[in-house]
C-alpha cells in the first residue's frame, strides 16, 4: 500500500491525480495504523519546514516514520519540502528534520539582484549517477521546480542530479531506500510520472 | 537554466470561460474542462485560472469545479477569484492546484499574505496587482475585478506583499488588457528591478514580439497570456492555441534566464 503523507498543507491533490494517471492506488493518511501497513510512503511537496514537521509530531508520527524507514526500509520519496524535511534541518525554520538523508536545507544563494527567488520554472536534471527512479528519462528532460531552499549533501554518492539556478544545486538525490527530488513529479507532464512510476516498482 | 515561462490566463464567470477587455465587455469562450485540457496536452509551461465572477461578486471559489479541472492536469496550475482565507486556500491546493493568487483580501489587509506563505511556504503565494494608468499618467491599484479603486501605486503595493511573503507577483494592466496592443512594458521594467520576487506580467499580450520586449525591456520572469491563445488572432473567432515553436524559436531558446 503507497502511503502519501498527509501533514495538513501538503499538495495531495495533484499527487493523487498523478498517482491515478499511472493506475496507482494511494491512501493518504496521517494515521499510525495505515503508515504502519504502507509499502512505500511518498512525502509530498507543498507546505513549509516547521508546519510540516509540527503537524507530523501533532499526528504522533515520528517514530512509526522513523521505524518504518530506518528498520523495515521501506522506500520512501520526499518531494520538494518533502525532500528537504528528511534532510537535518532547514534555514527555513527552527524544528529539526527526519536526518535520513544526510544534509542540511539552506536558502538558495542570490547570486545577483537578476536571479529571482522563489525559483519557479521548468529545468533539466544533470545527472550524477544511475538510479532506478530515472529510468527510460531523455536526457534533455525537464521538471517543474518551485522552491527557494535546496538541500545541501555533503556526501557527493548521495546526489543522484543537480539542476542550475544561479548555483548548482541538488535535484535529486538518495541515500539507501530513501529518495528525493526537488522538483515535482506530479506536475511535470509525462516525465514527471515516469519518475512516479518508477519510484513505486522499486522492489 | 530556467526557461521564461510562458502560461495562459484563463477568466473564469459563473463555471463558464471568458474573455473580456479592460475587466469589461465580456465574451464566452468554452468549457474550463476541455480548454484546460487542450492546454495540458499543448504542454504550456503553467496555468492561471482566475475567476472574475467570485472577485467581483464577493462569492466562494467553485471548490468542485476546480477539483474536476485540475484532475486531468499535469502542469502547474494556479487559482485566484475570490479568496479571503487559509481554509479557503487549502481547499484550493487540495484540490489539485499549486498556488493560491490573491488580490482584493490582501488590499484590504496584507496580513493574509503572511498566514498564507507561513502555512503553504511563499512558493504557493501569488499577490496579484491589478494596475490602472490614470489620465495623468500616473497609477492606482483596483480591487474586485475592477470594481473598486485603491489609491495607491503598484510598486508600494507588490513592496509591501513581497515584504509579507508572496512568492511572485502577478501584474496586470487593466488598461491594457484585452487589447492586443503589448504589456505595459514601463511597470513591468518598473516593478521587476524593485522586487527580488519573481514577477509575471500579464494584460495586452497580442504576439510573441510583445512577450520578447516583456522579457528584454520589462524583466518579466514571466508571461500570461489570455487573448493570443483564446483566440485565432484579433477580430477573429476562438481557437484555444499555444505557438510552442514560436515560442521556442524566439523565446526559450534565446531567454533562458542568463545565470
Amino acid at each position: 500500500m503507497i502511503v502519501i503523507l498527509d501533514y495538513g498543507v501538503g499538495n495531495l491533490g495533484s499527487l493523487k491525480n498523478a498517482l491515478r494517471k499511472i493506475k496507482i492506488d494511494a491512501v493518504i493518511s496521517s494515521s499510525q495504523k495505515e503508515i504502519q501497513q504502507a509499502s512505500k510512503i511518498i512525502f509530498p511537496g507543498v507546505g513549509s519546514f516547521d508546519s510540516a514537521m509540527n503537524s507530523i509530531r501533532e499526528h504522533r508520527l515520528l517514530d512509526v516514520l522513523d521505524d518504518k524507514v530506518m528498520q523495515e526500509k521501506i522506500p520512501v520519496l520526499g518531494i520538494c519540502l518533502g525532500f528537504q524535511i528528511l534532510s537535518h534541518s532547514s534555514d527555513e525554520g527552527n524544528e529539526l528534520g527526519f536526518n535520513w538523508l544526510q544534509g542540511k536545507t539552506t536558502r538558495i544563494p542570490r547570486q545577483s539582484t537578476s536571479l529571482k527567488l522563489p525559483h519557479y520554472g521548468w529545468s533539466k536534471l544533470s545527472i550524477r549517477q544511475d538510479s532506478d527512479l530515472f529510468r527510460a528519462v531523455p536526457d534533455n528532460a525537464r521538471f517543474y521546480f518551485a522552491h527557494s531552499f535546496q538541500v545541501e549533501c555533503p556526501d557527493q554518492n548521495s546526489i543522484l542530479s543537480t539542476s542550475h539556478y544561479g548555483v548548482e544545486f541538488v535535484s535529486s538525490a538518495q541515500q539507501n531506500n530513501c529518495y528525493g527530488v526537488q522538483f515535482h513529479p506530479e506536475k511535470s507532464h509525462e516525465v514527471g510520472l515516469l519518475v512516479l512510476k518508477n519510484f513505486v516498482e522499486l522492489l | 537554466m530556467t526557461r521564461i515561462r510562458v502560461m495562459p490566463a484563463l477568466l473564469l464567470n459563473d463555471g463558464r470561460l471568458v474573455k473580456t477587455t479592460q475587466f469589461g465587455s465580456s465574451s464566452y469562450i468554452g468549457s474550463p474542462l476541455n480548454t484546460v485540457k487542450i492546454f495540458n496536452d499543448l504542454m504550456v509551461d503553467e496555468i492561471i485560472i482566475l475567476d472574475i465572477g467570485a472577485a467581483a461578486n464577493r462569492t466562494e471559489p467553485d471548490i468542485p469545479l476546480l477539483a474536476k479541472i485540475a484532475e486531468n492536469c499535469s502542469v502547474p496550475m494556479a487559482y485566484g477569484g475570490g479568496v479571503r482565507s487559509p481554509q479557503q486556500a487549502r481547499e484550493i491546493l487540495s484540490a489539485g492546484f499549486e498556488k493560491i493568487i490573491i488580490n482584493s483580501a490582501a488590499l484590504e489587509n496584507s496580513s493574509i499574505i503572511e498566514e498564507l506563505s507561513d502555512k503553504f511556504g511563499c512558493q504557493a503565494v501569488i499577490a496579484a496587482i491589478d494596475a490602472v494608468k490614470l489620465d495623468d499618467g500616473s497609477y492606482c491599484v483596483s480591487s474586485y475585478s475592477n470594481s473598486v479603486k485603491v489609491n495607491r501605486s503598484p510598486l508600494d503595493v507588490a513592496k509591501e506583499l513581497e515584504h509579507k511573503g508572496a512568492g511572485e507577483i502577478l501584474l496586470t494592466s487593466v488598461n491594457n488588457e484585452g487589447t492586443w496592443r503589448g504589456f505595459d512594458l514601463e511597470l513591468t521594467h518598473q516593478l521587476a528591478n524593485n522586487l527580488a520576487i519573481p514577477l509575471i506580467a500579464h494584460g495586452g499580450g497580442g504576439s510573441i514580439n510583445h512577450i520578447v520586449d516583456a522579457i528584454n525591456l520589462g524583466n518579466a520572469s514571466a508571461i500570461a497570456l489570455g487573448n493570443m491563445l483564446v483566440y485565432r488572432a484579433k477580430d477573429q473567432g476562438v481557437l484555444v492555441n499555444f505557438p510552442s515553436k514560436e515560442l521556442h524559436e524566439l523565446v526559450h531558446s534565446q531567454y533562458e534566464l542568463p545565470i
